[in-house]
């Protein structure tokens, strides 16, 4: 280029430039909300944040538990304002630290000392005096297909009548992929989108017999009824990342869950329902599913620089 | 070969193996004359490399199912 | 509610699930086969010797729901034997009989149901299981005692025999006797009943 400005490292690798921009830290929003409160199935938080930006924003979370966490929306809700929402699972109150990095023509800057650069069309490619957002490592992570391999035996076919607690027992994920020697900062914050999602479920029937007539080797000489039930259990999850030490764990968050019932005798419905759910109804289009599971970026950064 | 599940279905898992859908059931009594057949439906990935029955089997004895 | 058979000089009583006899039966059959369930039984057997697998063999029934969903509902019953000395075990499922009665059948024999030997994945069977089926029959006991040689051994309610045929050939006869009626005494009614609702009604005629 003949005019503008470009500065590199020494491996030639583009530090500031006027033919792109950089991202600079525009603000560190509080919890503005906290959804989709579930306390079984190895709970779930979301919370929302809303920011102010004229472009669309990068979020960075801490993680002050070794709970799952990961960014499931970045949306404008209108005019200059986004709302963000980070997945948490367990049920703890605690809340990631939200930071928000846009390029510069997100804020207007304070101060008169610095650098600033410009692009050709005359908008801020870099200004120092909002605090570029300088990344310390990242990885590539992804999900285990199946959150929870392997259902118990004692889930309640009759009318979805085991309650969630125990059901979300069954179905808490437990699977996680481990990626090791992961160097953080002092104080880590990360950028890493949910994006892998799964529905296992699982139909438990009970079918039974009475007769009222006399059984001769189990043969029924008599009257004979025949009941039947089934419950179909169902859960929702969203992968999640998680860091312990110098590991990052990628595994899953149940979202929601819920479960349909029928009861039928001689084939002829008697009654038809759903047990307690997490408020979403209807049944999934898909069943024991595992979507969006290619490798997925978790960026690094250290958050203490923008405190 | 009597087998105590019934697979329903399997489709490939790439990179990870199997995923067979499967039925699992157990009988009891409440009392003479009232036996209750308890089944379940739901669904495994069996690793590659591994007999798809064989698997299951030792899935559903360590579950409590068989 | 039980029933008691005689082969020779071996006999077997089945006793009902809530029983102390099938409980003590079961804590022997825990020893050799640790993941059997007494619970999953309407009966169990005591111990018998079994003159063609040459092993003391446990008899547990399954509840018919077990066997019709596991086998289908042409199946009137299951049962899993247990070879105690050579720990194995294997399925007996019994059928209505439709084949041609074998000619040293007594004339007034009328075998009822087939039983065969099936071996279940994941668990050791004897390797003989495949080479006998058993042959459940009624039919006029002076008639049969004389035919095969038996004692005179008749219950007060009923009386069914058990051929048990080793490649075509006669093996055994065991006597089942009955004195009184109960949850095991009544084969022929079993057998009626599966035959209607089988759609077999033609067998109601032979």
């Amino acid at each position: 280029m003949s005019y503008g400005f470009l500065a590199t490292n020494t491996n030639n690798q583009v530090l500031v430039s006027s033919d792109t921009r950089n991202l600079h830290f525009i603000g560190k929003p509080s919890v503005n909300q906290v959804r989709n409160v579930i306390d079984t199935h190895g709970g779930c938080r979301i919370f929302a944040y809303v920011v102010s930006s004229t472009v669309p924003v990068v979020p960075f979370f801490t993680m002050p538990t070794s709970d799952m966490y990961g960014i499931t929306a970045i949306r404008n809700v209108g005019g200059n304002t986004w709302e963000i929402e980070v997945l948490r699972s367990g049920t703890s109150a605690a809340q990631p630290e939200m930071y928000v990095f846009a390029d510069p023509r997100a804020v207007a800057p304070s101060g008169r000392h610095g650098m600033l650069v410009y692009r050709d069309d005359g908008t801020p490619s870099f200004d120092s005096r909002l605090r570029p957002l300088a990344i310390s490592g990242g990885l590539l992570v992804a999900h285990p297909y199946n959150p929870k391999p392997v259902l118990p035996y004692g889930l309640s076919p009759y009318n979805c009548e085991t309650p969630a607690d125990a059901a979300g027992g069954a179905f808490v994920p437990d699977q996680v992929n481990v990626y090791s020697g992961v160097a953080t900062p002092a104080k880590p914050m990360f950028s890493f989108s949910s994006v892998a999602q799964a529905q296992r479920e699982a139909a438990y029937s009970a079918f039974r017999r009475e007769c009222d007539g006399f059984d001769v080797y189990g043969n029924c000489v008599g009257a004979e009824r025949e009941y039947s039930w089934t419950s179909r259990y169902w859960a929702f999850y969203r992968g999640g990342i998680r860091r312990l030490g110098d590991q990052v764990h990628a595994g899953w968050v149940t979202v929601a869950y819920g479960c349909n019932w029928t009861y039928m005798k001689e084939s002829a419905f008697l009654g038809i329902g759903t047990g307690g759910d997490s408020g979403y109804g209807g049944t999934w289009p898909y069943s024991n599913e595992t979507l969006n599971l290619a490798a997925s970026p978790v960026i690094i950064a250290d958050a203490s620089r923008y405190d | 070969m009597i087998k105590p599940f019934e697979i329903i279905g399997t489709r490939p898992v790439e990179g990870l193996g199997t995923g067979v859908t499967y039925k699992v059931w157990r009988t009891e009594f409440s009392k003479p004359g009232h036996s209750q057949t308890l089944e379940c439906e739901t669904f495994i990935i069996v690793p590659d490399g591994e007999n798809i029955e064989e698997y299951l089997f030792e899935v559903l004895s360590k579950s409590g199912w068989i | 509610m039980s029933e008691v058979y005689f082969s020779g000089s071996n006999s077997r009583t089945m006793f009902d699930r809530e029983t102390d006899a099938a409980a003590e039966v079961f804590v022997g059959l825990l020893k050799v086969f640790p993941w059997a369930r007494l619970e999953d039984y309407f009966s169990v057997s005591s111990p018998v010797y079994h003159e063609v697998l040459r092993d003391q063999v446990v008899t547990c029934c399954l509840p018919t729901t077990w066997t019709r969903r596991a086998i289908g509902p042409e199946c009137i019953l299951g049962t899993r034997k247990f070879c105690l000395e050579g720990a194995t075990s294997f399925l007996r499922l019994y059928k209505i009989f439709e084949k041609a009665k074998p000619e040293w059948m007594p004339q007034s024999a009328q075998i009822l149901f087939e039983g065969t030997n099936h071996a279940e994945l994941m668990r050791p069977a004897p390797t003989s299981i495949d080479g006998f089926s058993d042959l459940y029959f009624k039919g006029n006991a002076d008639e049969i005692e004389a035919a095969f040689d038996l004692p005179q051994k008749r219950g007060a309610y009923e009386t069914f025999y058990g051929a048990t045929v080793v490649n075509g050939q006669l093996a055994r006869i065991k006597q089942y006797v009955y004195d009184t009626q109960g949850g095991f005494s009544d084969w022929d009614v079993v057998w009626m009943m599966a035959c209607k609702h089988q759609s077999k009604q033609h067998l109601l005629g032979a």
